[in-house]
Order: C-alpha cells, then structure tokens, then sequence
C-alpha cells in the first residue's frame, strides 16, 4: 500500500473510531426541507433569431428556469445526510446525496455525491445565494454569450461528482477561522469523442453517472478567516484539482484558483481568479485549427477572474457591480465536443480569445425570501461573430425565491 | 560595510524555486505551429457548428463556390482532365468529398499540389509531399489510403 493510501486509511479509522467512542447521547433525529427556484428572461437583443435555439454556437435566450429541493437530515450529534435535487438546463440532476461522518469541527468525512470543495463562489452557487441572474464567467454552465465557442467556463459549477471528502474548520481563538478539505472524486469526463479536447460536461449531467475513466481525481481547498468584529471579516482560499478525463486516463486537466472575500459592514468585494490546464487528444491533428507544436502543443489553458462589489442600498434594495472574463490561449479544436466525432466544424476562436464583461445588478426583495432580480450586461469579445459584432449588450429579469 | 552572502544552500532553494516557477509559468502556456486554415479555400460545407463559411476563395482552382457547391457528384465527375483526378472521382469520391469539406484538409490539398508542383518529379520530394499531406489527419491519410488502393498508378503515388 502507498504512503498516501495508508495515510487515507489511518485518517479514515480514526474518524471512525473517535465516531465509536463517542457516548450515546439522547438525540431527536431533526430534518430540513429547503428548496428554491428562480426564473429568469435572458434578452440579447443583437443576437440573431437563428441562432436563438440552444445550439452549440449560441446562448439560452428568454426563459430558463433553476429550481432545487434539498433535504437535510441529523441523524445524530456525528452524522447528517444531505439530499438535493435541482431542475434547470439539463432537467433533473442530483447535485447532493452524501453523508457527513464528523468526528469534530476538525474532522469530517463525506461521502456520496457532491461538488466538492473548490473557490468561493461554489458555496453560494444556488441562484437564491447570489443577487445575479447568472454566474460569474469563470464559474458559467451555458448562460454566457457565444457558449459553445467558449464551452462554458473555467469550471461550470455546480460540479456534482461522485467520491469522499475529508473537511473541517479550526477556530483559532475569536479572531480566524481555518477550513480544509482535501478529496478523491470521479471528476470530469469525455467518453464520446474519438479525439478528445475538453470535458464533456453533458456526460457529467446525465443520469448515467458513471465513467470509463477508472481513475479519479484529487483535490483540496484551504481557507483562511480572519475577523477584526461582527460585521468585517477577510477570507482568502486556495483551491486546486488535477485528474484525467478520457477511458485511457491519459489526458490530464489541472485547475487551480484562488479567491479573496472582503467584508466591512454591509458591503461585500469578492474576487476569484482560476485557470485550467488542459491536454488535448492531438493524434488526429487536422481538427485543429493550428499545425501541432512539438512542445507544449497538446494543451490549452483556460483563465478566467471576476471581481464584484454588493452593497446594500436599503433594507430591500441590493446593488451589484461585476466586472469578470475569460482568457483562453492554446490550439483550438474544430471538432464539436460531444459530438462522438471529429468530422469538422468551425471554431471562431483563435490561439488567444478573450471575454470580458460588465455587469450592474439590482436585487429588490418583496419579501424576506423573495426577491426580483434585473441586470444589464455589457459583453465584448476578442474576435467578432457572423455579424461582424464585437460587443453585445444582453438584459436578465428574474425572480427567485426560497424557503 | 561588507554583506554576508547568502548561504549556498540557500541560494540553491531559491534558483530551483524560481526554476520550478518558471516552469510552473510554462506549463500553463501552450504552443501552436501555423494555422492550418489560413490557405484562403473555403471548404465546401462547413459541418454543424454554425454553419458559416470562412476564408476567401482564391480562385484558383479551389474555388467551390457557386456550381461547385452543389451536389457531390459535381465534384466527382469524371472530367477533371488528368488520369489521377479521373479516378480518385470514380474510386474515392466519399474521401475526396470529405477533404474538400474539411477546412484543414482542403489547404493540406493545396500545398501537396505546391509541393508536388515544385518536387520536379524527384522521386524523394514527391515522397515526402506525400507523407506530409498523408500525416495531417485522419481525413487526409483516409483519402490517401483509398487513393493508394485504387490509383497508385494514375496518381503516381510513391510507396509509403
């Protein structure tokens, strides 16, 4: 067994045996039902009607709905369950289904079906968490401009995937807090294309959850809190995750972020920067747009940061101002991901694109746990679509609610 | 005043950590060749993806606008004028087509002719025109494959 493993199974035994020792208290087992949902009319008023239809090339105009249900059980003082089904673009998915064996605030161990612990934003990507309609780009799952030249962001979040997690929280004193987590987890996939070049994120949102990548892939966040009083608190994070995605397990994908929360008063700023590497089936090399390079030439490096300033303007009015994008540098694939094919398409991305987006937001919330949601965003991308447009303009109007 | 130099040791850390840094830095900084689809050909279709076409045409042979866009026996036709065009058309018309679909592939097509072009039949040129276009993917070496099986002679296709 190697050091690592034994490590996993020490860590793993004394989790269970601190669980053990622990003496029966009385416990009335408790259970939450939560859920949320928010609709949303996406306006682009330059994007051609022809493009209109959810399409690789395109964006989900008009109505999109994401709603969740979640069920959260405590089933004693060291171990709860949670369940979450969500409804959005993809139709039902199951975002969480785990148990939480915990030892201490320091030691916990998860189990089952969850996004595992990566940047900030992943804690509050349930629309009811954020005052955006969408997410910042370096977390978007299809509500960008242009998705499929982009295939979504960074790392679409949610990411649900199946493994372990082992997390806890040290207080030191009144005054930081740190978090960890460290994880074995399925990860990304692409089983269908003969050649491929980047995840297949519909595989990893179907009912078939599982992959002919046998390997899984490895990560950890760590998180430090600082508190200088009740109403201002720092956190700055690290998160990283390396694995493979392809049935031979030997395309790898690294992704690394770092992210800076700022709290004082009721104003929040919150920055996150993440990159992804990511190598390339390069043995068949007329789908790509560009001759393959000796060195360095099977991959592609995905950057993408957003920094955003909320503040509260009354009790019900919210103000958001965003400013986040992308950077993409490596060989472009002409080749449809998903398709299950290399036959050839287009790609109007080059060996550098970039997108960059504005973004002010207003939230005005009708009741405690209702509230409307507009935007206005301002889009402007390195290369210029069929119409010869470089910037777009695009409208959110929604409501989400909660209970 | 006379400064204290750093310790071997320590200086050794910091060049491998700057070593290890910059490498870090490179790893996340792909490399390209040339562009593959900058020949000014436009292929025939362009598959699934948005269905546009890119690149002007250079009239000069490949163009495939207008009549030559339209069904793929227009493309297949035997009259092409040379022995080796003549039976790739009535042999391989599914690879031939499937190249001059592919936007790589329609350029990887027009440097082989450059190639062959300026080989002045030397056996060792020509060879190599053959490999390069043959190499550039599975579209080119199908259409090679089909062309070696049933015109080697008329194509004058060399052994690989």
């Amino acid at each position: 067994m190697s050091s690592r493993g034994l490590l996993l199974a020490i860590v793993i035994v004394a989790v269970m045996a601190l669980v053990a020792h622990r003496p029966a208290l009385a416990f009335d087992e408790e259970r939450n039902f939560a859920g949320s949902a928010q609709l949303d009319y996406d306006f682009v008023p330059s994007e051609p009607g022809a493009v209109a239809a959810p399409g690789p090339a395109t964006t989900f105009q008009g109505f999109t709905l994401e709603s969740a249900l979640k069920v959260a059980v405590d089933i004693s003082d060291h171990l709860s369950a949670n369940v979450k089904a969500c409804y959005g673009c993809h139709g039902f998915e199951l975002d969480m289904a785990y148990f939480d064996l915990r030892a201490a605030d320091e030691l916990n161990l998860r189990v089952g079906r969850f996004s595992p612990s990566f940047g900030a934003f992943n804690l509050r990507h349930d629309p009811a968490n954020h005052m955006t309609s969408d997410k910042p780009l370096p977390y978007d799952m299809g509500r960008m401009l242009r998705k499929g030249d982009w295939y979504n962001g960074v790392l679409p979040s949610p990411f649900p995937t199946n493994g372990a997690e082992l997390n806890g929280t040290h207080w030191i004193g009144d005054v930081a807090q740190l978090d960890y987590a460290g994880y074995v987890v399925m990860g990304f996939k692409n089983d269908t294309d003969p050649n491929p070049t980047d995840f297949n994120l519909q595989e990893s949102h179907l009912p078939y959850y599982v992959t002919s990548d046998p390997r899984p892939a490895a990560g950890s966040r760590i998180a430090l809190t600082l508190k200088a009083g009740d109403k201002s608190d720092m956190t700055l994070g690290g998160s990283g995750m390396f694995g493979t995605y392809d049935p031979n397990n030997r395309l790898t994908y690294a992704i690394v972020g770092g992210d800076l929360s700022l709290r004082v008063g009721r104003t929040a700023v919150r920055m996150e920067y993440l990159v992804r590497r990511q190598q390339m089936d390069t043995s068949n090399p007329d789908i790509f747009k560009y001759a393959i390079a000796p060195v360095g030439g099977d991959l592609f490096a995905k950057h993408g940061a957003y920094v955003e300033v909320e503040q509260p303007l009354t009790n019900a009015l919210d103000v958001l101002a965003r400013g986040d994008g992308m950077y993409r540098v490596g060989n472009v694939s002409n080749a449809v991901v998903g398709s299950g094919s290399d036959a050839p398409g287009y790609s109007p991305l080059s060996y550098e694109s970039w997108v960059a987006r504005e973004t002010l937001a207003l939230a005005f919330s009708v009741e405690r746990n209702f509230r409307f949601k507009g935007s206005v965003e301002l889009w402007e991308f390195s290369y210029a679509d069929m119409a010869g447009r470089e910037a777009e303009l695009s409208f959110h109007l929604g409501a989400v609610g909660s209970f | 005043m006379r400064r204290r130099a750093l310790r071997p040791g320590i200086s050794g850390r910091i060049a491998s950590a700057l070593a290890l840094g910059a490498a870090a830095c490179s790893s996340f900084y792909p490399q390209v060749g040339p562009s593959q689809e900058s020949c000014g050909v436009e292929p025939l279709h362009v598959g699934s993806t948005g269905g546009s076409e890119y690149g002007a045409s250079a009239g000069d042979g490949y163009d495939t606008s207008g009549a030559a866009n339209g069904p793929p026996s227009d493309m297949c036709s035997i009259d092409a004028g040379s022995a080796c065009d003549d039976c790739e058309s009535k042999w391989c018309c599914p690879t031939r087509l499937a190249c001059y679909e592919d936007p790589v592939c329609v350029c990887a097509d027009m440097a082989m002719d450059v190639c062959l072009a300026s080989a002045n039949a030397s056996p060792k040129v020509t060879a190599s025109c053959w490999a390069s276009f043959t190499a550039t993917g599975n579209v080119e070496a199908a259409r090679v494959a089909c062309e070696r099986a049933w015109c080697t002679g008329p194509c004058a296709i060399p052994a690989p």
